[in-house]
């Protein structure tokens, strides 16, 4: 065999090739080294520092909309996870359980250190300021850019397009919400922007419950009573809730321990769910989006059944008292006695009465277990009705969280320990009352937003193509502004800049979503990954992730942060990965380039808001009323931070706050932190008003009625009615008299789904492998296309068709379909067919009522694709397996 | 002492320079996006046209062959396509088919910054090396650990006196870490790319390490026969 050594001595001319460089450079070697290229070289003393590196288990943010919220840590080598565990701060107990972490949280390493992660800015190939080969967005190549490139065109373009069609121009997309994010500060401070609105996860809870007086704490899922007081009912009827998957965390041990004390359980629900197998629930099978139907014949049966003496199911006590419009002799002055809702339920005047019957050729529940289901919510059980927002995220709903009110009013089932009645969901399911830790605030002002455009959800994507829309308020879903009397406005988008959130993927009528992207003249994509925002978007900035930021709290609010119990502190795991930048950065870069100043942006910086927050942390003292600050904080943190800042006494040091990562108050049976919703309202009605026009639950509403009805999306009545839903049960019908069903014969929903928190981890690996997102089918319907588990089926509605394999389950009712909500959309270009299984594909722009996102409305066919065989998404794309 | 360590040089100083030569070659093609100035160096100055060790391997000869081949016609437009064969690779923004991380290859989750990448760093620390912005780019970056051999080189002629420790740390580097996975990044990249020039330097790659191996044997056993 050659020796090396001696035929190196022989490859003459590469070795004078090689030294040949020398010429005019030192060694040949230097002028293979390009400035800023490889490695460089580092002190020896520091070199040793580095490598004899020790671990720290380090408190790492999990901020996803999960559900819940929970206490996860790293242990952390110079920057490198090696494991993680979760919550291990104190013995777990029902009465005092550890914050623990689900398999999303578990598999946090996987999203923040993914080989996928975005690292650089990035611009499609074909994009030039006015927006180039539009087509081409989300199918082009792209090119790594400078930030300063980036930054450049961006702000260039915002001018541009500011002078040439102003600021209403500019449509600001931040998640549910165009104010939460960064920008919006930069983009307000720059003359204002477009915003986006939705009712997201709360459906028609989002302005009917407050409007009724169906509201207390200040948010719509607080009118159920503590988790301790859920252990003194008899019986938990839950309307559409799947706390086992879509509120992880501590609820469904909450509800457990409600079932050791031998509550009954009853669901109600298409979808016999892990919730309810894990309690042995009664299965009420119900159509999606017909609650409003089965709920009114549950009014009749009451009504009808209801005798004082021999068998009282109505506390009507509790209806004089503390509701208007029940019945004649309680409406409210000025509207017509007739339009009472007891007269609706028994036909009086319509010559229809909502009988069991009557309502069961709508929502498939059998007629008999419909008058046994009213039974069980009579006044002298101890009962609590209890609903998830899935049948809310439906068109034509608006009156369902008042009809659930009703209920809960007929039957007394409010005010009183052992009773409840409301939505309880997220991380504050099955525990509610006040917070007791109160998150602080960062300390910097609010910058407003000049412009008041602010456009649907159901209307976003087509007022983008035709240039008009329905505005009906300004701000988002929780604005005081918003639901105003609807009137036509021209609207001419030129930039769509997504500065957060999955819009795109999340919002209603995705199909024609894209269309819209590609009409733009500059689309703005953050993100960490190529999601679908960024997939469609001209330029792309990485983001950092949590981890990549100093510190931070989670929790400590009752809007979907984290339970009332416990608030988390979070530090830094790792640097910013390549050239991620935090989002704030990029807002105050941007900014700089419009020519606005740093300070108007941020008068200070993060560090100094991290510390604002810490030290305004507030904590409930054992009275169970009066608070005090929660956290400690020494001269030498304040100067060791670098902030401005007074010391403080409170029940925990910062450097333990910061070793433990969550402080959580401990409970017992019989603390004073208990909860009892609306039981001052019940004892004195006339002294404690609830939010309603009356002061008090209106059964009939006319601010209700008048509110929606002046939107102009649809109408409604003032009391709680029948309407019929448009893509609903119904519509799959071409002949309803003869039940001779048309193209889309099934219905769908899409609910939440353990592999992803909403959109997010949906590209994890270990996720994609232990979750495999199919839809599910019920086995009979599944048999009468002729689709066997594992099969790839076409599923087609009117907006567009996507595929999943089969998974056959007995636990979907007939006639519905499932498809997990979040998987993103990967459509193949040569069919228009989306491989991903996105849910809004399927959906439309169709907006009702309120302006109601409805997630769980939708009908479709279903057939055996045999064209394609559809890869796992754990197998996409083709790579080695290891 | 003095005479000895000369001696030992001037036998293995050809060596050396030449497997500079080509992890000098090879780390500039896989660290970063080729820029126009590297292209035309490596083919005006035929400085891929001369990559040594062609007769000893047929993967380094064929890889080169089809490399040059590619680099032939090199117009903005040819160009275009090598630097957008390169980001669609090892960048993005879509999912990267070639991640060119040791830990994404030898760990089960396929993620950056794992134990692996601190193997490899500890490796580079030994010798003060580092990545320009360590802790924010992976340590064992393809392009990194390749530059890491080339530097090692480098050292080695530097430093005759230590001219042993350095090869058995090449050696060592070798076998624990670029050998366990770049193998099989070159089978991935050959698949993937759809340019010439990167197939060819994959190929190329794929038989250099084979060589190095070979290579590094016969130097340590020289320096010990000393």
């Amino acid at each position: 065999m050659a020796n090396l050594l001696d035929k190196a001595r022989e490859m003459m001319i590469s070795r004078r090739k090689f030294l040949g460089l020398s010429a005019t450079a030192a060694t040949g070697a230097a002028l293979l080294t390009l400035p800023g290229c490889g490695l460089s070289k580092l002190d020896a003393n520091e070199a040793t520092a580095l490598a004899n590196k020790e671990g720290t288990w380090i408190s790492a943010a999990c901020w996803h909309n999960c559900g819940g919220r929970c206490l996860n840590k790293a242990l952390v080598v110079d920057g490198v996870v090696i494991r993680q565990k979760t919550d291990d701060t104190h013995e777990d107990s029902p009465d005092y359980p550890q914050q623990r972490g689900c398999l999303r949280g578990r598999a946090q390493r996987q999203q923040v250190f993914g080989a996928d992660r975005l690292k650089y800015p990035m611009k499609r190939k074909h994009w030039q300021p006015g927006g180039g080969d539009k087509s081409l967005r989300g199918k082009d190549e792209w090119e790594r850019i400078s930030w300063d490139e980036a930054l450049t065109y961006i702000a260039d373009e915002l001018k541009r397009v500011k002078k040439d069609y102003g600021n209403r121009s500019i449509l600001h997309i931040g998640g549910w919400n165009s104010q939460i994010t960064e920008m919006s500060r930069t983009l307000g401070l720059y003359g204002g922007y477009t915003e986006y609105w939705n009712t997201n996860s709360f459906g028609s809870w989002s302005m009917t419950p407050k409007t009724v007086g169906f509201w207390q704490l200040g948010v719509w899922d607080q009118t159920v009573n503590d988790r301790y007081d859920l252990r003194n009912c008899d019986t938990i009827i839950m309307l559409s809730m799947n706390p086992a998957w879509s509120a992880m965390g501590s609820s469904s041990w909450h509800y457990w321990q409600a079932k050791k004390a031998g509550a009954k359980f009853i669901g109600i629900d298409p979808y016999y769910n892990s919730t309810y197998s894990s309690f042995g629930a009664e299965w009420v099978p119900i159509r999606p989006s017909t609650d409003t139907v089965l709920l009114l014949a549950l009014a009749y049966v009451l009504l009808t059944q209801d005798h004082p003496v021999l068998n009282p199911l109505i506390d009507w006590e509790f209806l004089n008292k503390c509701t208007i419009g029940f019945d004649a002799d309680h409406m409210p002055e000025g509207e017509d006695p007739k339009g009472n809702f007891k007269d609706y339920i028994l036909g009086t005047y319509d010559g229809l009465p909502k009988t069991p019957e009557w309502a069961s050729e709508i929502c498939g529940v059998d007629k008999v277990q419909i008058e046994q289901l009213a039974l069980e919510f009579g006044k002298n059980k101890k009962v609590a009705f209890l609903c998830g927002m899935a049948s809310a995220r439906t068109r034509n709903a608006d009156n369902l969280p008042q009809l659930i009110m009703t209920i809960g009013a007929m039957t007394g089932h409010m005010g009183k320990s052992g009773h409840m009645t409301g939505s309880t969901m997220h991380a504050t399911s099955g525990n509610g009352g006040p917070a007791l830790v109160n998150a602080g605030s960062n300390g910097l002002p609010g910058i407003a937003n000049p412009i008041d455009d602010t456009i649907n959800a159901n209307q976003i994507w087509d007022a983008v193509l035709d240039g008009k829309y329905n505005f009906t308020g300004k701000g988002s879903f929780v604005s005081a502004d918003q639901y105003q009397p609807g009137k036509m406005r021209d609207i001419d988008i030129h930039i769509i800049y997504h500065s957060g959130g999955a819009i795109l993927q999340t919002s209603d009528g995705m199909t024609k979503g894209i269309e819209a992207h590609r009409k733009v003249d500059l689309v703005v994509s953050h993100s960490q990954f190529l999601t679908t925002n960024s997939k469609y978007a001209d330029i792309v900035l990485p983001v950092t992730t949590e981890w990549e930021k100093f510190g931070g709290f989670l929790g400590g609010t009752l809007v979907h942060s984290g339970n009332r119990e416990m608030i988390l502190m979070y530090s830094q795991i790792t640097e910013p990965l390549y050239e991620a930048k935090s989002d704030q950065w990029i807002a105050m870069e941007i900014a700089k380039k419009l020519g606005i100043k740093e300070k108007e942006v941020y008068p200070f910086g993060e560090k100094q808001q991290f510390f604002n927050a810490l030290s305004s942390i507030t904590v409930v003292n054992e009275d169970g009323e009066t608070y005090g600050p929660l956290v400690t904080i020494t001269q030498e943190d304040i100067d060791k931070l670098g902030v401005t800042g007074k010391p403080q006494t409170g029940k925990i040091t910062y450097s333990e706050f910061k070793e433990k990562g969550v402080y959580q108050v401990k409970r017992y049976q019989g603390d004073n932190y208990g909860y009892i919703a609306f039981k001052d309202f019940v004892q004195d009605p006339e002294n404690n008003k609830l939010s309603s026009e009356s002061g008090k639950l209106e059964i009939y509403s006319k601010k209700l009625a008048d509110t929606i009805n002046n939107m102009g999306f649809s109408k409604i009545k003032p009391i709680p009615s029948y309407i019929k839903v448009v893509g609903g049960y119904e519509d799959t019908f071409k002949d309803w008299g003869n039940k001779v069903k048309d193209e889309y014969p099934y219905q769908v929903i899409t609910p939440h789904y353990l592999r992803r928190s909403h959109t997010v981890f949906d590209n994890v690996k270990w996720l994609q492998e232990a979750w495999v997102n199919p839809v599910y089918l019920n086995t009979k319907d599944a048999a009468d296309n002729g689709i066997a588990e594992g099969d790839t089926v076409l599923i087609t509605s009117a907006y567009g068709k996507i595929l999943r394999k089969a998974c056959l389950t007995e636990c979907m009712r007939p006639g519905v379909i499932a498809l997990p909500h979040g998987a993103w959309v990967d459509i193949d270009e040569k069919t228009g067919v989306d491989t991903g299984g996105a849910d809004n594909i399927l959906s439309g722009q169709v907006p009702t009522g309120q302006g109601v996102s409805g997630f769980n409305t939708g009908i479709v066919k279903i057939e055996k694709h045999i064209q394609t065989k559809l890869i796992p998404d754990v197998e996409k794309p083709a790579r080695i397996i290891l | 002492m003095h005479m000895q360590s000369e001696c030992v040089l001037g036998q293995c100083k050809p060596l050396i320079e030449l497997r500079m030569y080509a992890y000098g070659v090879l780390y500039r093609t896989f660290l970063e996006e080729p820029t126009m100035d590297f292209l035309n160096f490596l083919k005006d100055d035929q400085f891929l046209k001369f990559f040594p060790f062609q007769d000893e391997h047929p993967l380094i000869k064929q890889g080169i062959e089809l490399a040059v081949q590619s680099l032939n016609d090199l117009d903005p437009e040819r160009y275009e396509r090598i630097r957008w064969d390169y980001t669609r690779l090892f960048i993005g923004p879509h999912k990267i088919p070639t991640p060119p991380w040791e830990s994404v290859y030898l760990n089960k989750e396929r993620l950056i910054f794992q134990e692996e990448t601190l193997n490899v760093r500890r490796a580079y620390l030994k010798y003060c090396l580092i990545p320009k912005n360590i802790g924010q780019e992976a340590d064992d970056h393809l392009g990194y650990e390749l530059d890491f051999m080339y530097q090692l080189c480098q050292l080695s002629l530097e430093n005759t006196e230590y001219i042993g420790s350095v090869l058995s740390d090449q050696k060592d580097f070798l076998e624990n870490h670029i050998l366990k996975w770049v193998p099989l990044i070159c089978k991935d990249i050959f698949i993937h790319a759809k340019t010439d020039f990167y197939k060819g330097m994959a190929i190329c790659l794929e038989g250099f390490i084979e060589t190095d191996k070979k290579a590094l044997k016969e130097l340590i056993d020289q320096v010990k026969l000393s």
